[in-house]
């Protein structure tokens, strides 16, 4: 380990096993497939609740959107049938 | 009830809420004690009437004194399934229409304040020409606030194998026999083009959701996940829209045009329905199977009969456009699948139990193997004995073209290879049968060197 920082305090070129100690905490670090199995599907909850922002707001202006269309086709038919 | 003359099936055992049973060859359902609220509010609340009334659910009537076990709450004996098919034996538009169904079920259910606890493409099945919900045990009082517990489900049942074949290739819904809970969606991720990402829907429902499930797959954190309900609503109203937009590819299939590029003429075509059409008459099937049935043109023959006919193929756009023709001419009888013969699908899921082999799932009164015997044995390598036991397995009738190696046909299957079917004669074909069934009839075709066979299974 001193030899691989004094490696580095000399700005001598890297070698491979130096490459490998500086990957050694990302190897050992726990990565995200590693916990699949566990997985308690709180991802697929997670992104309802992000895109539900999204398309919640969309089917709300589509309802509303219908209700104004239907009250104005309503109001029309009502007009017609009184003529 | 019988328990001793009862087999449960295991399909449905990982299920709490009940499971389904065979009894004296009819199939019920055990629905559990611990399911009681939820059956009660499905049937009080209206929604059971409501989705039955649309043909959206299976019916079923509640069988009385018929408990078997503590934890029994009712059996209920549903409408009987005469063919199960699993959906990797479906077409593009088969598996649309029973993710459409499925996303119009859970928004009935919303209106009656249910939920769908899954969304297994397993739980839809092909009946009457249509497809319907068979899990009476799905629903359950909808949460305030809480997400959909299905959704993960039914983009990896329906939208993950959807957009594949959709996006890349007809083919990719054979992924769903790999994946028993359907297509990951890291999987799908991986496989779509990068365009796919642009489309709003895909990319939130397949690439976001495949990104979250990575980001919180081992997530400790129990905080409460919040979404309120025209939230709710926007995500079915997108997964609907999304699916509802997904289109076939261009893509050209084997058999494309297949009857405009027969050696038959026109008489010799008629001369082979006639024939076909009068046999079937005389033996008045209950069910028959085509197996080899391209565009299902054969099928209706029997279908048109009001017999329920099972009308497979290998080739998937076979499959579509013989769905579409179903579906535009309302016919109620025929089920197409996708079944390759030489690799029928294979039995599934924990101990090889939980999703039936093609071959286990159903004998019939009669089956046709019309300009497909070539096929098998010269494209293939299949010797005439297997063929000939294969479907000794399967019917009791069968009617089966000879097609002989002087046939155009044949000939082209043999332009690029060595004739090394000695084997393959008329004399060989009958002998070969005979072992397993006696020849009734035998026609030539007009203007053609093919026969038709009409054989009893001994």
């Amino acid at each position: 380990m001193i030899k691989f920082l004094q490696s580095l305090s000399y700005k001598k070129p890297l070698r491979i096993s130096a490459i490998l100690w500086l990957l050694i905490p990302f190897l050992l670090s726990p990565l995200h497939y590693a916990h699949a199995y566990l997985d308690a599907g709180t991802g697929s909850y997670a992104i309802q609740v992000t895109i539900g922002l999204v398309f919640g707001a969309t089917y709300a202006i589509k309802s509303f959107g219908g209700k104004i269309v239907q009250f104005f086709k309503g109001r029309r038919s009502k007009k017609d049938s009184a003529e | 009830m019988n328990s001793g003359a009862r087999s449960d099936e295991p399909s449905s055992f990982r299920d709490p809420s009940g499971f389904i049973f065979k009894y004296r060859n009819e199939y019920y359902r055990q629905v559990n004690l611990s399911y009681k609220d939820n059956y009660d509010l499905l049937i009080d609340s209206g929604l059971f009437k409501e989705l039955v009334s649309r043909n959206y659910l299976i019916n079923h009537r509640e069988i009385s004194g018929r408990s078997v076990g503590q934890s029994a709450y009712k059996i209920i004996k549903p409408d009987q399934i005469p063919f199960i098919s699993y959906p990797f034996e479906w077409c593009f538009d088969q598996l649309k229409d029973a993710a459409l169904l499925t996303l119009e079920i859970e928004k009935t259910a919303l209106r009656f304040g249910q939920s769908l606890k899954d969304a297994s493409a397993y739980n839809i099945q092909f009946f009457d020409g249509k497809p319907i919900f068979i899990d009476t045990l799905s629903f359950e009082k909808y949460a305030e606030s809480k997400p959909w517990v299905a959704y993960r489900q039914f983009c990896q049942h329906f939208l993950a194998p959807l957009t594949l074949m959709s996006r890349l290739d007809l083919r990719l819904n054979s992924l769903m026999q790999i994946y028993l809970d359907g297509v990951p969606l890291d999987l799908a991720a991986k496989l779509l083009p990068g365009k796919t990402r642009l489309s709003l829907g895909l990319g939130a429902h397949i690439f976001l959701h495949a990104k979250s499930q990575k980001s919180h797959a081992g997530d400790k954190s129990k905080r409460e996940l919040k979404l309120s309900r025209s939230q709710f609503l926007g995500i079915i109203d997108s997964l609907k829209s999304t699916v509802a937009g997904l289109r076939l590819p261009k893509q050209r299939t084997v058999w494309d045009h297949y009857y405009d590029d027969t050696n038959y003429s026109a008489a010799g075509f008629h001369d082979k329905e006639k024939i076909v059409a009068t046999w079937i008459k005389e033996l008045k099937p209950k069910t028959i199977w085509d197996a080899g049935a391209n565009d299902g043109h054969f099928s209706r023959l029997g279908s048109s009969q009001n017999i329920p006919t099972l009308s497979t193929d290998f080739d998937p756009i076979a499959v579509e456009n013989n769905y579409l023709k179903m579906k535009a001419g309302k016919d109620h009888f025929i089920l197409p699948l996708i079944i390759d013969l030489t690799n029928p699908s294979p039995a599934i899921g924990w101990q090889n139990t939980e999703r039936k082999s093609f071959l286990s799932r159903g004998s019939f009164d009669l089956t046709f193997a019309l300009a497909l015997v070539h096929h098998l044995a010269i494209a293939n390598n299949l010797p005439l004995n297997k063929i000939a036991e294969l479907f000794s397995l399967q019917t009791k009738h069968l009617i089966i073209e000879f097609v002989p190696k002087t046939d155009s046909n044949a000939q082209r299957l043999l332009q690029n290879r060595e004739d090394i079917f000695v084997n393959y004669s008329q004399i060989e074909f009958e002998k070969e049968f005979s072992r397993y069934f006696k020849i009734i009839k035998r026609k030539p075709l007009k203007d053609s060197r093919r026969i038709l066979y009409l054989m009893l299974k001994k």
